[in-house]
């Protein structure tokens, strides 16, 4: 019992720990973002746009395919379940709303987390085993500024420009069981979708987007920047950052689920 | 005139004393070579000399300047003052030669992109890598990626240049141009320059002073003749590379030393 609660006890103190320095990251970024470019000490354009570019441009085929095939999936399972209630018509509008509020935002994320989250702190993590991270400080060169903030901003970019995507090609996978296997019309089966969704759809989809940006460039880069143990070390904090991503996405969708439903 | 000057620096991990009262000086222009066995404190004290790590007692002077009690932004200027090769180069593999060694000219001064480009041709060339510019890091050999590293080490022309093992992993011959490079450095041009190694035939031939690390201490400081003469036992065991029990001290018998080296105390 006794070594049972030393065990929860050095989890929470390790996890403060983590949060602190997580955070720490954090408001260095934010003034790496917003206040240093006035100082005179910009983010370099070049690497923010090399990374929009990585986890922007590099993202789109496998979130769109994501989200095709599960617009689909969706489409099947609520016409079967509407089609015992003679309203298979509504399943456009729920296919529209599930993707804007939720089904977008959430599977972008998850993609993004699993490709790009990976790739962050595996790069990071191996330039810190090489010492490059070291020998960035010593060169008076901070390594937020030129590691952490072009990612979040790229992140902060690219992740709702890839939800929309997510939206929309998970309403076309909709659009194909509708037009097809319902036989709707497809100007009515867009009447239906665009009937149902409201403007607060999209824009809690795409607040949550922004939240699980900053979460994904976050968990990626502090789990580089902590790597130890050489090799063996990028791959513990790969996996590491990938399951912490994901669990945190699912933890934020549900707190953010809950505002939303509330206000 | 000193450069650099440690001053009782003290550091414990763990319960276990990597640094126990060190103190050096080197004065402008030398070459300081660091030496001592795996597990000495001797990289230790390099982070702390290049303020990566905090001592828990003790002072480290840089130019006159204090530097274990300065803040990160007052760090960083003293950091322009120095230069730093790292064991493996470090140097910046998503970047090209050229970009790698512009990083600080770009970073720290308002020079015209023209005049960079050519200072860093001219780094290049001094470190025998004229024509080397557009080569990514991974397309060189190990010699060529530190040499590559020393240019960018110099390229804010540092009064002190700290070396980490320049001479690991590279073969004889290749060790030898490094040791050339250093030494070429701190004689035509003036640079201060502090080596960690372990590789007795590299640090004899660069060395204009030597400290020997055991256990956190310094034991043996001294020109390479001293440093050759020294009655400490440890010392000369050091030097032969040997592991014959007699050469070492009574109390630090090559097992006891084995076993510090094993279990870490």
């Amino acid at each position: 019992m006794k070594e049972f609660a030393g065990k929860i006890g050095r989890s929470t103190i390790s996890l403060i720990k983590h949060t602190g320095s997580m955070w720490r990251i954090f408001i260095e970024a934010l003034y790496w973002i917003f206040i240093a470019p006035f100082r005179g000490h910009p983010c370099k354009m070049k690497y923010v746009v090399a990374q929009m570019n990585l986890i922007g441009i590099g993202s789109v085929p496998i979130v769109a395919l994501v989200n095709f095939f599960f617009g689909i999936t969706l489409a099947m399972l609520t016409s079967y379940q509407l089609k015992q209630v003679g309203s298979q018509e509504l399943m456009a509008g729920l296919v529209g709303v599930s993707f804007t509020r939720e089904l977008g935002p959430f599977l972008a994320a998850i993609v993004v987390a699993s490709r790009v989250g990976a790739a962050i702190t595996a790069e990071i993590g191996t330039m810190a085993v090489s010492e490059e991270i070291d020998a960035l400080e010593t060169m008076a060169l901070k390594p937020i500024r030129f590691l952490v903030a072009p990612r979040l901003i790229a992140l902060l970019i690219m992740l709702p420009c890839l939800t929309v995507v997510a939206n929309v090609v998970g309403m076309m996978g909709g659009y194909i069981i509708g037009r097809f296997n319902l036989h709707i019309d497809s100007s009515f089966y867009i009447k239906l979708t665009f009937d149902y969704l409201v403007f607060k759809d999209i824009w809690t989809g795409l607040i949550k987007s922004v939240a699980f940006a900053v979460m994904i460039a976050l968990i990626g880069c502090y789990q580089g920047l902590t790597v130890r143990g050489g090799a063996a070390g990028v791959g513990i904090s790969t996996t590491q950052s990938v399951v912490q991503s994901i669990i945190f996405i699912i933890i934020i969708d549900c707190l953010f689920n809950a505002w939303f439903y509330f206000i | 005139m000193s450069i650099l000057e440690v001053k009782n620096v003290q550091k414990v991990f763990d319960g276990r004393k990597v640094l126990d009262g060190v103190n050096l000086s080197v004065g402008k222009g030398e070459t300081m070579v660091i030496m001592g066995g795996s597990g000495c404190g001797k990289s230790t004290l390099l982070k702390i000399m290049i303020g990566q790590l905090k001592p828990d007692a003790g002072e480290v002077f840089i130019d006159g300047e204090e530097i274990v009690r300065l803040r990160d932004a007052e760090m960083d200027k003293v950091r322009l003052k120095f230069g730093m090769l790292y064991q493996g180069g470090a140097l910046l593999n998503s970047l090209t030669l050229a970009q790698n060694v512009a990083l600080p000219l770009t970073e720290h001064t308002r020079l015209d992109r023209k005049i960079i480009d050519i200072m860093v041709k001219m780094k290049l060339a001094q470190v025998g890598l004229a024509g080397f510019e557009k080569k990514m890091p991974s397309e060189l050999s190990g010699g060529m990626k530190k040499r590559a590293a020393l240019a960018r080490a110099i390229a804010l022309d540092p009064s002190i240049v700290f070396y980490d093992e320049p001479g690991a992993g590279l073969d004889p011959i290749v060790a030898a141009v490094i040791d050339r490079l250093i030494m070429d450095l701190s004689k035509k041009l003036g640079m201060t320059s502090i080596v960690v190694t372990h590789e007795m035939k590299s640090a004899f031939r660069i060395a204009d002073k030597m400290a020997v690390l055991f256990k956190g201490r310094v034991i043996a400081y001294g020109t390479p003749e001293e440093i050759k003469k020294s009655d400490n036992p440890y010392v000369q065991q050091f030097i032969d590379g040997s592991l014959e029990a007699a050469s070492v001290s009574a109390k630090d018998s090559t097992e006891e030393y084995i076993k510090s080296l094993v279990e870490g105390n």
